[in-house]
């Protein structure tokens, strides 16, 4: 199996989610309740950034005890905000994952919990404790927190049984190289977190329900997701989609999910689309590379919109417009962004794809002086040698042709940081740690109430 | 006077055939054309000047013939050494490799140029051909594949004004990593008198710019099932080219500048023609 480091994950999300089978709730009832007294011990002494012991205890739970335990958390919210509640039911999210694909087993309908008389009296007290360790949010972000940590460390984690791996109705799509490598069921991990979440109602929004997209720490939480995912080229498209849902206004989620598009865009994942022998249904979630670059196209200009001055924003918006054919578009906005920051890799994006938009439109003399910045400012660098070398043999200058790529073709062993473009598909989450530090800063700010 | 990239100039050196013996000038521009000439899968050998008939922009030409045997050849090996070309995959592609260099002649020369992310010249053209294979049994394979980026190198280093150059560029899959646009490396493979024949794995998504690539160039494409057949297709190729007829024209009663298009055929006997689609003439 390849690992996330050096391939693409591509998640593919059944629509009924991680959901499991909710007779089984029936079985496990005696033992239920001391589960989601172990879980929410676990969430309140897991100490953010380190894999302790209470991390590594809820890694361990299979997927039928993490969806019991996401019943019974959403029992004790229900319990937290009207506690005169008697009925509980499972919780089926409002259709999550509608319109990706449709598994066999039956469609899994909300219910009547099976509680006993003293589970209901045991959740009440727990009910009660959670109200005075801080509250029901408090709990449903550091328990999301929590399980964003064990996805993240997941790889490395030990999994002593590999039949008690929590699993999933969504499977993950291992690509190395634009070819699918092999198969397996993704994390819960993420679906998780985003189901607590889905629950949170910060005391300042006025809606009646929940409202995750009113609270700063599940914008960070989405935030950090997000880059996560791709700084190890693991792609989730319902994450992207949610995380847009909840957060429409906001020029960082907004930018990050176009980012998101626009590696759905690129050959690694269009490649498997285009030659995968799975169900295109399983795909639904996923455009053609027209349609995603329309997309990207439509997230970054709505995150320029309320910040003009994300220069990353508009260099990325300038290079999904050139490969839209839309040089002219594209040049404005390069230009513009190439004016407008000082940061180094930026400019060096920037004048790369503005030598390429000029390029295209017979702008040569810009072309090449573009292609020379970006070459100063990264004197290894390959691409913008080579889009030199081409101009040039294009003119019928060969030998000029061959004088741009000579030395930096001729080198032993490049490295990766020799030429941004290489990884320009995760340069955007080169600030992931500062994003999960004020995650976890956040989630640690949220103090029991006393 | 530069020779325009892609427009050899043939001195008169004695290497052309034919009843007439024409002596180029020094400052003659001639366009070469490395032609493929088969019947029903076989390769017609043994044609004549003057069994060809080589029309530009529709202006037929005065064809000569150069004799191959004496001119050396250029092979230039572009290999996919991304990480997906590992384990078995590797191991055929080496030997394949080899095979091919033990079939070259005493003249002939190659070079090897590799891409995954990265393209890297790992051996000049050289008529040291144990160093070649030297070289490409140390390829350690990793990261993405830059198909175009890589076959642009391999065209821009393979001008050479002695002998003929075939460049064989294998990719067991997508491009995922490169810079460069296909149309731009189309444009600049027109300049090129290099024949470019490309061998891709047989799969759901068609290896269009190789295919694309080979018709500008004359060369073709090759889908292999396995890695298994590489060495034999190397030297299938190989085979192939030395059995090519070069052409060779001045053109007259045609613009100095822009782009060609060649129209070559066989006269008096069935055949098809490979050759390149044309040349970009002038600056």
């Amino acid at each position: 199996m390849v690992t996330l480091h050096t391939a693409i994950a591509l998640v593919l999300m059944s629509w009924t989610g991680f959901a499991a089978d909710a007779q089984d709730s029936v079985t496990r009832r005696l033992d239920r309740i001391d589960r989601l007294q172990q879980w929410l011990d676990a969430v309140g002494q897991h100490e953010f950034g380190s894999a302790d012991d209470a991390l590594l205890r809820v890694a361990s739970w299979d997927r039928n005890t993490l969806w019991l335990v996401w019943q019974d958390v959403s029992s004790v919210v229900s319990l937290v905000r009207e506690p005169s509640t008697g009925v509980f039911y499972t919780p089926i999210e409002p259709e999550p994952f509608s319109g990706v694909f449709r598994l066999p087993q039956p469609r899994p309908r909300t219910r009547v919990i099976p509680y006993g008389r003293d589970d209901i009296n045991r959740l009440r007290l727990i009910a009660k404790q959670v109200t005075d360790r801080g509250g029901e949010d408090r709990i449903l972000k550091r328990g999301a927190t929590l399980h964003a940590e064990i996805a993240v460390l997941g790889p490395v984690l030990p999994v002593p049984d590999s039949s008690r791996r929590p699993r999933s109705d969504s499977i993950m799509l291992y690509l190395a190289d634009g070819q699918q490598t092999g198969v397996d069921d993704a994390s819960v991990q993420w679906e998780m977190g985003r189901r607590l979440l889905d629950k949170v109602k910060p005391k300042e929004s006025r809606k009646l329900g929940a409202d995750p997209g009113a609270d700063e720490t599940v914008r960070l939480w989405y935030l950090a997701s997000n880059l996560y995912m791709q700084s190890v080229e693991q792609t989730d498209a319902w994450h992207v989609e949610r995380s847009v849902q909840l957060f429409p206004q906001d020029p960082e989620v907004l930018f990050v999910a176009a980012c998101a598009r626009e590696i759905f865009s690129g050959p690694q994942i269009q490649s498997v689309l285009l030659s995968t022998t799975l169900s295109r249904d399983l795909f639904k979630l996923y455009g053609d590379e027209g349609e995603e670059l329309r997309r990207a196209e439509k997230l970054y200009r709505e995150s320029l919109e309320r910040d003009p001055n994300r220069a990353e924003a508009r260099i990325r918006l300038g290079r999904v417009l050139n490969r839209r054919g839309r040089h002219q578009d594209a040049i404005v906005e390069l230009r513009r962004a190439t004016t407008g920051t000082k940061n180094r890799l930026l400019l060096y994006y920037g004048n790369l794809f503005l030598g390429d938009a000029a390029d295209a439109l017979g702008l040569a003399e810009e072309a090449r002086r573009a292609y020379q910045r970006a070459s100063e400012l990264f004197e290894l660098a390959q691409s913008p040698r080579l889009a030199l070398s081409a101009m040039a043999a294009r003119a019928g200058d060969r030998s000029g042709a061959l004088a741009a790529i000579e030395e930096v073709l001729a080198r032993d062993q490049p490295a990766r940081a020799d030429d941004p473009w290489w990884s320009y598909y995760i340069a955007q989450t080169r600030d992931l740690e500062g994003v999960w530090t004020a995650l976890r800063v956040a989630v640690t700010a949220e103090r029991p109430r006393r | 006077m530069k020779a325009p990239f892609g427009l050899a100039l043939l001195l008169g050196t004695g290497l052309t055939a034919g009843p007439q013996q024409p002596t180029f000038s020094s400052r003659v521009e001639a366009v070469r054309v490395d032609v493929l000439v088969t019947d029903r899968g076989q390769v017609v050998t043994k044609l004549r000047p003057e069994d060809f008939e080589v029309k530009d922009e529709g202006v037929l030409q005065d064809v000569d013939l150069v004799r191959l045997e004496q001119l050396p050849l250029n092979i230039i090996l572009g290999l996919d050494v991304s990480e997906s070309v590992n384990g078995e995959r590797l191991e055929h592609l080496q030997s394949a490799g080899a095979s091919l260099l033990r079939g070259l002649k005493k003249d002939d020369r190659a070079a090897l140029l590799t891409f995954s992310h990265a393209v890297r010249l790992r051996q000049e053209l050289t008529s040291d051909i144990p160093l070649v294979q030297e070289t490409l049994a140390a390829v350690v394979p990793s990261g993405q594949t830059s198909l175009v980026d890589g076959t642009y190198g391999a065209i821009a280093l393979s001008g050479s004004d002695v002998g003929r150059s075939l460049l064989i560029v294998f990719s067991d899959g997508v491009d995922t990593a490169s810079f460069l646009t296909p149309d731009v490396v189309l444009q600049s493979a027109r300049r090129s008198d290099v024949v470019v024949y490309g061998i891709a794995m047989r799969g759901r998504i068609s290896p269009t710019f190789l295919k694309n690539i080979g018709e500008v160039t004359g060369g073709s494409v090759f889908e292999i099932e396995s890695t298994k057949d590489l060495s034999q297709t190397f030297l299938r190729i190989l085979e192939e080219f030395r059995q090519r007829y070069l052409l060779s024209f001045t053109p007259r009663g045609v613009a100095a500048t822009g782009w060609h298009k060649l129209d070559v055929r066989v006269k008096g006997r069935r055949g098809t023609v490979r050759a390149r689609a044309g040349y970009q003439a002038g600056g």
